[in-house]
């Protein structure tokens, strides 16, 4: 009787299985404005994603689902439209952008927030650093090995610095923070730009530390191993009270990074016209490293949202919305979380051109 | 019997009268045969399908070598289109050196101390624990390996005042690392195999006067050889295509070091940090190429262990104890001990003390003897010992990280998170995976066991264990590219739990029907000659007979490959792409039920929260990551206890298709 039981069973899981593969086969697509839509790439931006994606939860009803994985990842993922959106904090390049033009038309570039990027450290027994941008290039070029370098000392007179070897810690994938923090480096440091390279995924040398993935997967490790240096989002470092150097700018003053900093950068910078790649490729991008003025930090940056101009009306315009109340109204959240508001002129350009998505259905 | 289906089951009848009924039963058992051949064939399918996407993605660099140095340099430069590959075939190779140095004495001695040495109660327990050890998922080992193994190695490194570029992480991290994750395999395997050695054998060498450990170094070990090798081998494919563990420790430093306190980067990690990011189109498939030199090399590792024990079982075995005996001729005066047992052999009669050639030589062999003792000992505590700090460490720190939150909330909550999506994501897609690979791994097991004469049977078997060997990683890669970006629709699907379950299908095949192959295999004969003898048909004998028979070993070994994929990460990665949010239920209201439609969404799965949050520096995240790696781990070892209890039988042997 048992066995008998046992075909019976057999054929209903056949069925079962049938009718499944015949309903996965026809998959809604058509209708309703969707009620969820999938972002990801930067992890620079994700700390203010999610908490947008909550708030706007509340609100719209509308399911924001942000995962952090890198700018390169955000840009590829949004390219091959496995992602309804992607963030990252270095515009696309040349070859990205004519990848994404052949694939399924323009990419528009929607700034949406501003971020300094800081250098995090853990030496024992040193509470404050002092760095100015050739220190930080030496040390990520594997020039300065040691923490009790003459250079380091000469301008921390004060600071126990061990003999210790420096553990830089880079991003072990294309990440639009190494784009913010190579470009930075690459302006104050023509060695660097010639040795070390600018971009997402710079060829850090031999021997000067390791990779380790994500903003937060730099804050970890710089937070639990001794003597490592690592470059992050202000707000990766402040919320696991990991601790920071000032870093002179271009004036001459040593700055700790603030969102007010970064924010002063950012308002010198936007009055330059940007007429390097990739920044003159897209409207509204912006390179905010080495800013002028002396209030400003100079390793700061944007993070863009970017988005296909042509959309289907089903995603697209959730997605929109969503974009258009991230950055005016979802502004308010950014100085809780460290983040540098973005300029009200900036807003009103960034809701024109949000105006230009086209909806194709 | 009165229930039985229409036509009735007469065999005398329908021997000898029957007209309609045969034609009836022809058909049934053509649907049979086309059904098993079909499952057959779908393994092949699956298979080749890999092989050639794999090809075809990675055509555009394999067609020009040479212009991309992939050979010919040792330089990892994307920006540059330099894609050398020396750095990450050299991290592969040397992590897996690394793990099988320490792995196989420690898992060969281990074994021979379970199985020659240790008492039955301690035999029975560390059997269990190592088991459980084999079915820690990785991503556990690679959480375990970030927080505990390479801050020890830092503090080891800065004691002996080594100086390390990486604090702790790199090539001997991720190699100990490895060691620690394969060692059950070859204990648990090689213990199989000291075990099935003939009882006789020992008897025999022991009668000859040889003592415990002679009697495990000259007879037990060499005739379970083949065996050791073979576990060698499984062991080695499984460090080669390991991807979590390692790229949470290997550091991710694209150099060639040839120290091993540097940091490297291995083929399975660079693939994880990087396909889905790569920049250029030559730079992803480059990436596709490196999968697929992987693939050729855990191929290889795979088709070159069953070549060699094939060939070592294609000798009599017997003739090993022979050899042996041989050996044992005073004229050959091979060392002192053989020298004493010689003279033992000649003259039985009188008494041992005075037969050995002196008193010198009788006390090294028991100084040797009990020495070995000690150090297989040893070996089988530095076994077991990884295990009470891995489960002891996450009990401790899990077991407090549990709340409500973790199961009743999803990651995107505004008044607390939890990983309840991920979990509901993790048994969906295992359960979704099951459905498809259990019926089409039974059919093939069926087919493998039904049919065995065919030529194609030879080839399927082949390819289901050459398909088990296949890493992780370069599943989730060939997954990707069929069903999350097909290159033959201009729209993509973008990344499902269809795909993700698909990718968890292709790794529970193989152990599925390599499961049900040997459970199948161990029905005796006379069952299934009586049910011919009935008239039965043989689609009739193999559902009404074979399986039921072997179900309760076929569940088991089912049941074992939910509990591996239910640990994968790398895969999931590339295919469900995680999310923050529950599925959408198919009831409102019941989060735990996924609708349909949501299952074409990107879907979450616990293994990545436990691996993005053990990186964090954020406490509560990292909290959450203790709490679902425990909670993980206590899901499996329950699976791995309920298995145990209702079959009583040795789990890891049944699971060697990996």
């Amino acid at each position: 009787m048992r066995s008998k039981g046992f075909s019976k069973t057999a054929i209903r899981l056949c069925l079962l299985m049938g009718t499944i593969i015949v309903l996965s086969g026809c998959p809604n697509k058509k209708g309703t404005e969707a009620t969820r839509v999938s972002g990801g790439g930067a992890t620079f931006v994700d700390p203010i994603m999610q908490k947008w994606s909550q708030e706007y939860k509340q609100i719209k009803g509308l399911e924001v689902d942000y995962k952090k994985s890198g700018s390169g990842n955000g840009i590829q993922q949004m390219t091959g439209k496995v992602l309804d959106f992607g963030c990252t904090d270095a515009p696309m390049n040349k070859e990205q952008t004519e990848n994404a033009l052949k694939e399924a038309g323009e990419v528009i570039h929607i700034p949406v927030t501003i971020g300094a990027v800081v250098l995090a450290f853990n030496v024992e027994g040193v509470e404050s650093l002092q760095l100015t941008g050739e220190l930080v290039a030496d040390i990520y070029s594997g020039k300065i090995t040691k923490w009790n370098d003459p250079k380091i000392v000469e301008i921390n007179p004060s600071a126990n610095l061990p003999d210790k070897k420096i553990v830089a810690v880079y991003r072990a994938e294309s990440s639009g923070t190494s784009n913010i923090f190579s470009e930075y480096l690459g302006k104050v440091s023509a060695e660097f730009k010639e040795k070390v390279g600018v971009g997402t995924n710079p060829k850090w040398p031999q021997g000067i530390g390791l990779g380790q993935p994500g903003n937060d997967g730099i804050a970890g490790y710089v937070k639990n191993n001794p003597n490592t240096i690592g470059y992050i989002e202000l707000l990766y470092a402040k919320q696991n009270k990991i601790k920071y150097a000032s870093i002179r700018n271009k004036a001459g003053k040593f700055i700790t990074p603030t969102p007010e900093a970064a924010s002063a950068a950012a308002a010198e910078a936007m009055k330059v016209k940007q007429e390097n790649e990739p920044y003159s490729l897209h409207e509204l991008t912006y390179s905010l490293t080495d800013a002028v003025g002396e209030q400003s930090y100079p390793i700061c940056g944007m993070s863009y949202a970017i988005l296909y101009k042509k959309q289907s009306s089903r995603k697209g315009k959730p997605i929109v919305e969503f974009l258009r109340w991230a950055t005016s109204e979802g502004q308010k959240f950014a100085t809780e979380l460290d983040y540098a508001p973005l300029p009200a002129e900036l807003t009103k350009a960034i809701a024109a051109r949000l105006d230009q998505v086209e909806f194709v259905d | 019997m009165t229930q039985e289906p229409s036509p009735p089951h007469n065999p005398i009848s329908s021997k000898s009268e029957g007209t309609a009924q045969p034609i009836n039963r022809r058909i049934y058992d053509l649907l049979f045969s086309f059904a098993c051949t079909t499952a057959g064939a779908i393994v092949v399918l699956i298979a080749l399908g890999l092989l050639a996407m794999l090809i075809y993605q990675s055509w555009p660099v394999l067609s020009q070598l040479n212009k991309f140095q992939v050979f010919s340099s040792t330089e990892w430069n994307p920006n540059k289109r330099i894609y050398g590959a020396w750095v990450f075939i050299y991290g592969t190779l040397s992590t897996s050196f690394i793990a099988m140095i320490v792995a196989v004495p420690l898992g060969v001695g281990a074994a021979a101390y379970l199985s020659e040495i240790a008492p039955a109660n301690v035999r029975r327990i560390c059997t269990f624990l190592i088991e459980l050890l084999a079915s820690i998922p990785s991503v556990v080992y690679g959480f375990w390996g970030y927080v505990f193994l390479a801050p020890i190695l830092r503090e080891i490194f800065q004691l002996v005042g080594l100086q390390s570029d990486t604090s702790g992480q790199g090539i001997l991290a991720a190699g100990l690392i490895l060691a620690i994750m394969i060692v059950p395999y070859i204990t648990a395997i090689s213990f199989d195999v000291c075990r099935a050695v003939p009882a006789t054998q020992r008897q025999g060498s022991l009668a000859l006067g040889a003592s415990r450990w002679q009697t495990i170094w000259k007879v037990v070990l060499p005739y379970a050889l083949p065996g050791i090798i073979a576990a060698c081998f499984l062991a080695l494919g499984r460090a080669l295509g390991e991807t979590m563990a390692v790229t949470m420790l290997i550091g991710n430093v694209r150099y060639l070091s040839f120290s091993p306190l540097a940091g490297g980067d291995s083929i399975a990690s660079v693939i994880a940090n990087s396909l889905n990011e790569a920049g250029s189109n030559s730079e992803r498939s480059a990436l596709v190429l490196m999968g697929l030199i992987l693939l050729i090399i855990t191929a290889a590792v795979n088709i070159l262990a069953r070549l060699i024990v094939s060939r070592m079982y294609g000798n009599p075995k017997p003739s090993r104890f022979g050899k042996f005996v041989s050996k044992l001729n005073p004229f050959r005066k091979k060392s002192h001990a053989d020298l004493a047992l010689g003279h033992a052999t000649s003259s039985a009669a009188t008494s041992y003390q005075r037969l050995v050639v002196s008193d010198s030589a009788y006390r090294s062999i028991v100084r040797q003897n009990s020495l070995m003792t000690w150090v297989l000992l040893g070996c089988l505590l530095a076994t077991v010992i990884p295990l009470f700090l891995i489960l002891g460490y996450i009990t401790y720190r899990g077991i407090g990280s549990v709340d409500w939150n973790l199961f009743l909330k999803d990651a995107n909550d505004k008044t607390g998170t939890g990983l309840g999506h991920a979990m509901v994501g993790t048994i969906t897609m295992v359960l979704l995976a099951s459905l498809f690979a259990i019926p089409t791994g039974v059919m093939a097991a069926v087919y493998l066991n039904e049919f065995r004469n065919r030529w194609f049977t030879k080839l399927v078997r082949f390819i289901a264990e050459v398909l088990g060997g296949v890493p992780s990683i370069v599943i989730g890669i060939y997954v990707y590219a069929v069903m999350v970006r097909p290159p033959w629709d201009s729209d993509p699907w973008g990344n499902s739990a269809w795909a993700g379950a698909f990718s968890l299908m292709i790794l529970m095949i193989p152990v599925t029907v390599r499961g049900a192959e040997e459970a199948m295999r161990l029905v005796p004969n006379s069952l299934r000659q009586a049910s011919y003898a009935l008239g039965a048909s043989q689609s009739q004998t193999v559902f009404r007979i074979i399986i039921p028979a072997a179900l309760p070993a076929i569940t088991t070994g089912v049941l074992l490959a939910m509990g591996r994929v239910a640990g994968e990460t790398a895969p999931l990665r590339l295919t469900a792409g995680d999310s923050n949010f529950w599925p959408q239920p198919l009831i409102p209201g019941i989060k735990a039920i996924p609708s349909l439609e949501s299952l074409g969404e990107k879907f979450p799965f616990i293994t990545n929260y436990i691996y993005e949050y053990s990186k964090s520096a954020e406490d509560d995240l990292k909290r959450q990551a203790w709490g679902g790696a425990f909670v993980l781990l206590s899901f499996v070892m329950l699976l791995n206890l309920a298995i145990r209890l209702a079959a009583g039988k040795r789990l890891v042997s049944a699971a060697r298709a990996d």
